[in-house]
């Protein structure tokens, strides 16, 4: 590195490049003339005028996306963050608060703790019940099962299906009057469920349709459940193993990556859930589906409170890091990554 | 090779820029003038309003009355009127933006006068031939006064807000005296209880009456039906920690638990019975507390059962017994302080002011101008149910303007919501009353107000 050495471009003949103040630069016959040019070019860059052209070539190339990551991203992002610190309607100008919309948040506001409850056990029982039944669902449609290709297909369909239109099918199986599910209790002289209409059972019927809808993650179960070695298992039946030993020795720990992939991705989605319970039940009965996410949205977009919504946003945020921390540490127990640390 | 990669490099510099030109042209200024254009160029152009609705069935009647020979006598053949629906957020987003238009209506009119964002409109009505303040009812047009300010132009709706109306088939069914319609909370309940119908399993198939549909579910409705006030507008303070409050807030929570509150909100959830009215319309509710709107849009919506509405007073209580209470509001027209158009926009208000319009209005969707001339011009035979509101002006004993508290829609949410929280027997009515008014100042105070 420290001697002269060739390199070639797109000349005919090589050119001879000397060390000069810790580049390499062609030697044109005239070695102090050379080392002249090349600190003079320092002193005002550190690109040569080749690769100023890459650079300017690459940043418009790229400038699209970078555009729309400031403007989209970024932008939004530190509005947000300013917006949380001020009372903003909209209709006036913001007004810097300091932290008082977040002290409002954790020690006044008449919702703030119910609605935490309300997602924390949402959360808590959707994702451990929706990636253990995905688990189990693919392990399922691993093995041979009769009409397996498509049993395979069918569990993906409600993740297609738009959340709107799944929405409303529940709501048409599990209303209290009218509700097929119903109608099937009262046709066998059953008690009905009020499945959305009473406070005990909204977030569990909610739970239920989360988890219903969780073929993604199955696919991907599926995925990894192939790539698992056969030899393993074949070792595993030599040593005496049976399918519960198979499946707690070999199985999981082989897919536990994707456990814990399908567990962050879960918690992520059900800490933001608003879709099905905005559609099926608009946060009641009695304000037990009122899911952190509905209420941002209602602070922000029914009452104009978009300074509190900004701060209910930036504590989600952090909520969220602090969930994917600890899942992540945890991970370290309990996640295999082949012998690697 | 060297001059083919130099030439690629340039044509990939000289296409960017020339695309980077491109795109910057096309978002340069539509409105850049051509060399040599003078200030005659520009006055030629076409005038435009731009103008909003919080309501969807009545932007076509708006569009309707934009293409009259009158409306565009006054405002210039030319001019363009641009009407559009948006929702509370879209409007909010779009005036935040910058992207105002001149004048809207159906939206949050004490909100945007507390907020100055919607202009005085006094001097513009006091230089109108059009408007005369004296044709209007006196109420409705108060509705828009505020102080000495007048936030906008009555002129879209404004006429009698309550009365009880019923389903005299079911009624009849029940062997109830159609002609006898209940006065009292007390006599609603009976009737209520008659008219609820339930299976063997005691899932509700009717409701008697849902004290939360339509305009029952204001706070407005239910304070001045037991004789309170909760919004002080001189001084703008609340009183809602008060036992008239509380009172009428228990007396609905009884209607609740009769019908169970689970299978009220099962009824109340099924597609498109949770919406204003809805219940009413699919038979499954026989009473409902609404505006004399409802008489026009029953016609509209379900003709089949428009003939069987019933009108009358709405409830008060049996220590008020022979109180006659009304409430009205206005629909108007307010114009934003960042409109483009302005005098424009007084122009489409100025025209509402005219029957024509207000005929186009009345015969597509119901609603009436309170412009006594025009009043004078309806048949009270329309639409059934019509007559009692228009009978009852000369008798009502309690006027009350409603909605007139800058955030009133915050509040009846909170409303709705501590009042589940009552007929499911969490709280009880007394604390319910408290927290609402702890939660109002509260709110009032966060959003800059006090």
């Amino acid at each position: 590195m420290g001697g002269a050495g060739t390199f070639v471009v797109a000349r005919r003949r090589p050119v001879q490049l000397y060390p000069v103040a810790g580049r390499l630069l062609p030697f044109q016959g005239d070695f102090m003339a050379a080392r002249a040019q090349a600190e003079s070019t320092q002193s005002v860059s550190r690109f040569t005028p080749g690769e100023w052209r890459n650079l300017r070539l690459g940043l418009l190339f790229v400038s699209p996306w970078v555009l729309g990551f400031l403007v989209f991203t970024i932008y939004p992002l530190i509005a947000s963050l300013y917006y949380s610190l001020t009372r903003y309607d909209l209709l006036r100008p913001p007004v810097f608060l300091g932290l008082k919309n977040y002290t409002i948040l954790f020690f006044d506001d008449p919702h703030f703790w119910n609605v935490m409850g309300n997602t924390i056990y949402y959360v808590g029982f959707s994702v451990p019940l929706g990636v253990g039944s995905a688990f189990i669902i693919a392990n399922m449609l691993n093995s041979r099962v009769v009409a397996r290709t498509f049993f395979r297909g069918i569990i993906y369909i409600p993740s297609i299906v738009p959340a709107v239109a799944s929405a409303m099918v529940w709501d048409f199986l599990m209303n209290v009057q009218w509700g097929a599910i119903n109608g099937l209790l009262r046709s066998f002289g059953l008690p009905i469920i009020p499945f959305l209409s009473n406070p005990a059972w909204s977030k569990p019927s909610l739970i239920l349709v989360a988890v219903w809808a969780n073929g993604a993650a199955v696919v991907i179960f599926l995925a990894s459940l192939q790539d698992v070695p056969r030899a393993l298992y074949e070792a595993a039946t030599v040593d005496g193993a049976n399918m519960w030993h198979r499946f707690r020795n070999v199985t999981i720990p082989i897919t536990s990556p994707i456990i814990l992939f399908n567990l962050i991705m879960g918690l992520i989605v059900a800490f933001q859930e608003f879709t099905i319970p905005w559609i099926l039940t608009q946060g009641g009965p009695m304000n037990s589906t009122e899911f952190y996410l509905v209420h941002l949205y209602r602070n922000a977009f029914a009452y104009l409170r978009m300074g509190k919504a900004s701060a209910l946003a930036w504590i989600l945020l952090l909520i969220i890091v602090v969930f994917t921390m600890i899942v992540f540490r945890s991970s370290a127990r309990w996640v295999y990554y082949g012998g690697e640390k | 090779m060297n001059e083919q990669t130099v030439n690629r490099r340039a044509f990939l510099r000289t296409t960017g820029l020339v695309a980077g030109g491109a795109a910057l042209a096309a978002c340069a200024v539509p409105g850049a003038e051509p060399a040599g254009a003078g200030d005659d160029s520009m006055a030629a152009e076409p005038e435009s309003i731009e103008f909003v609705s919080g309501w969807g069935s009545a932007v076509e009647p708006f569009e309707q009355i934009a293409q009259l020979e009158s409306f565009k006598a006054l405002a210039g053949e030319d001019t363009e009127f641009n009407v559009r629906l948006v929702g509370l957020e879209d409007l909010a987003a779009a005036l935040a933006a910058g992207d105002t238009p001149d004048g809207g209506s159906n939206i949050d009119y004490p909100g945007h006068w507390a907020r100055g964002i919607v202009i005085d409109c006094n001097d513009y009505v006091n230089g109108s031939d059009i408007i005369d303040p004296s044709d209007v009812l006196e109420p409705s047009w108060n509705a828009a006064v505020y102080g000495s300010n007048l936030i906008g132009v009555p002129s879209v709706e404004g006429f009698t807000w309550y009365g009880l109306n019923y389903n005299a088939k079911h009624v009849e069914e029940v062997g109830l005296d159609v002609d006898d319609p209940p006065l009292t909370w007390e006599a609603v309940m009976e009737w209520h209880v008659e008219l609820s119908k339930f299976d063997e399993g005691g899932n509700v198939l009717r409701m008697g009456f849902d004290p939360v549909d339509a305009m029952a579910a204001e706070p407005d409705f239910i304070s001045h039906s037991f004789g309170h006030a909760w919004w002080n507008d001189e001084e703008q303070t609340f009183d809602f920690d008060h036992e008239l409050m509380a009172l009428g807030i228990e007396t609905q929570a009884e209607f609740f638990r009769h019908i169970g509150p689970d299978n009220f909100a099962g009824l109340r959830s099924v597609e498109g019975q949770g919406r204003w009215g809805g219940s009413y319309n699919a038979e499954v509710q026989s009473m409902i507390m609404d505006g004399y709107w409802h008489c026009g849009e029953t016609v509209g919506e379900k003709p089949e059962l428009a003939p069987f509405n019933r009108s009358t007073w709405p409830p008060v209580p049996a220590f008020r017994e022979g109180a006659k209470i009304q409430a009205t509001g206005a629909h108007m027209i307010q114009i934003f302080k960042e409109a483009n158009n302005p005098d424009g926009m007084f122009k489409f208000a100025e025209i509402m002011h005219t029957h024509e319009p207000m005929n186009i209005i009345f015969d597509s969707v119901g609603w009436i101008m309170s412009v006594k001339s025009f009043i004078a011009t309806i048949d009270p035979d329309t639409y059934p149910g019509l007559r009692f509101y228009l009978d009852s002006l000369d008798e009502v004993t309690d006027w009350l303007i409603g909605r007139r508290c800058p955030i009133h829609w915050y509040l009846f949410a909170q409303v709705n919501e501590l009042r589940e929280q009552v007929y499911r027997d969490f709280m009880t009515a007394e604390e319910a009353v408290a927290e609402m008014q702890k939660r109002a100042e509260a709110e009032w105070e966060a959003q800059g107000l006090s």
